[in-house]
């Protein structure tokens, strides 16, 4: 069934950091990585945790000289693990060597986050675990049921 | 009515109070600003009120003639909120509702919220729901208290033993607001994951989901596809049908292909949007080729639109179409819509029924 492929999937270039995106600046994947280390508070609650980074949550890194900048979408704009995600963000940029401070910035130019942000790797298992609940309630897609 | 002569429902209205003097919490002005915000973006050039029409305490004879003169609207189920943290009168007040189902009584049902927090909240749901005209209950999955959020999914101890309330009242819905977060409570109160257990263990209740398709969508065909009894509300979701026709077609295409077109209702959202629009989008909505091609989503025929539009809700409600085509017929509202008819001026122009300088907001 081509159903099981997925809506959501991004069909377009991404435009914020993902885990595919690379750095002509080392420093730049180094930070990457950092975030990368950096867990979504919510899904933490749930049995799929994911990253800042595989969520599609980091718009843009940039560097000035030792100064890190990191820019967030958030899934909401009032999220309250705004400060949490901050902290982190910071700690672990700050404890680089090659870095002096590090500022977390929330995007606020009015363009909200869609799950097509999502990594392409998490975005699949995501639709797997979607199929295998599908089947594991023993649901036949109404279109595909006989009359 | 459709033109082919079919019913349109809308299964939410309110009567939304903006005023300043509703505010009982320093957030309760973001919710006015962010719920007309929200209404500037999904609703097409022409069709955003005025600050003047928008902000003010609405009124039961002006959701009327915003329903039932500016839209294709023929029957309506009012929803009271529960909001009481943030406004005097819970944002949308009871008493507006039963006003607004007096006046029109061949025409209007309610869904009356409940906050599940108050002592006697059992009692509320039995009293309320043998009113005349009740035909649901409405839960908010979050509260605002003593400076804490907290959530009140179906599946908390202070939650759960109401369904069964609900389940011996004299109603068969119960209707929860989900997929669009509130004030500061964090965003998994809004996930319809509790609505699997409760649709499992109260068959006989009808889950009604409200803002269906807006986020989460996987979650809800999964909840919809499993179980019987809940159902899609598309109040808000409607709106992208002309603004964000893709995530529309997708959240259609996803609920189609799963559950099928018998669980799923139009809702317009007045008055923070004008109902006419989704309307509209509905009934000129093609499912994109695309979108057929790539994850087999049907063909939006006409019968499912009218479904959409209305049967759906009839159902649910346990409303006999045409008893009701028989009840409105050359009542108040159906006469002055059709002296519009006559001077074509029906549906009227957005906001144009209700008293301002200026119905509609600037270009600016």
């Amino acid at each position: 069934m081509s159903a099981h492929t997925d809506p959501y999937a991004r069909t377009e270039e991404a435009t914020h950091v993902t885990p595919d995106t690379e750095f002509d600046d080392e420093r730049k994947a180094r930070v990457k990585a950092e975030l990368d280390e950096v867990l979504d508070p919510c899904s933490c609650m749930s049995d799929h945790p994911i990253s800042i980074l595989d969520l599609g949550l980091v718009e843009s890194i940039s560097v000035d000289d030792r100064d890190v900048e990191v820019t967030l979408l958030l899934t909401s704009q009032r999220c309250t693990y705004f400060l949490d995600i901050n902290d982190e963000v910071r700690e672990r940029v700050e404890a680089l060597d090659e870095f002096d401070s590090c500022e977390v910035h929330q995007d606020t130019s009015g363009q909200i986050w869609t799950n097509d942000r999502m990594a392409t790797e998490q975005r699949k298992a995501r639709r797997k675990r979607f199929h295998d609940q599908m089947e594991a309630a023993g649901v036949t897609p109404y279109a595909e049921q006989s009359d | 009515m459709l033109d082919s002569g079919s019913l349109v429902v809308d299964s939410v209205s309110h009567c939304f109070n903006h005023t300043p003097e509703n505010h009982k919490h320093p957030h309760a002005q973001i919710w006015d600003d962010e719920t007309y915000e929200l209404g500037a973006k999904i609703l097409p050039d022409g069709y955003v009120p005025s600050e003047e029409v928008f902000y003010r305490d609405h009124q039961p004879e002006e959701l009327a003639r915003l329903l039932f003169l500016e839209s294709q609207i023929d029957y309506s189920v009012y929803h009271s909120l529960p909001l009481d943290d943030y406004f005097h009168d819970g944002y949308v007040s009871r008493e507006k509702g039963f006003e607004f189902m007096e006046q029109n009584p061949e025409r209007v049902s309610m869904y009356v919220d409940v906050n599940p927090l108050e002592d006697d909240a059992g009692d509320q749901i039995e009293e309320f729901a043998a009113k005349d005209g009740v035909e649901g209950i409405k839960f908010y999955p979050a509260r605002y208290q003593n400076g804490n959020d907290l959530s009140l999914q179906l599946t908390e101890d202070a939650v759960w033993p109401l369904l069964q309330r609900v389940a011996d009242s004299e109603v068969d819905t119960l209707a929860i607001h989900k997929f669009i977060p509130f004030a500061t409570a964090p965003v998994r109160y809004f996930k319809p994951d509790d609505i699997e257990d409760a649709a499992n263990s109260f068959p006989d209740i009808n889950f009604e989901i409200i803002h269906a398709g807006f986020s989460f969508v996987e979650e809800t065909v999964l909840a919809m596809a499993s179980h019987d009894n809940v159902y899609a509300n598309l109040e808000n979701t409607a709106c992208l049908v002309n603004t964000r026709p893709r995530k529309f077609a997708k959240a259609l295409g996803e609920m189609l292909y799963w559950a099928g077109p018998d669980r799923i209702v139009y809702a317009g959202g007045a008055t923070a949007l004008h109902p006419q629009p989704p309307i509209d989008g509905i009934q000129n909505f093609e499912m994109p080729e695309d979108l057929i091609e790539d994850y087999d989503y049907p063909e939006v025929t006409q019968d499912m639109k009218e479904k959409i539009l209305g049967k759906n809700a009839l159902r649910l409600l346990d409303k006999d179409p045409e008893q009701i085509k028989k009840d409105i017929k050359g009542d108040k509202w159906d006469q002055l819509r059709e002296e519009r008819e006559e001077s074509e001026d029906y549906p009227a122009d957005p906001w144009s029924t209700y008293e301002a300088e200026s119905a509609l907001a600037s270009d600016d």
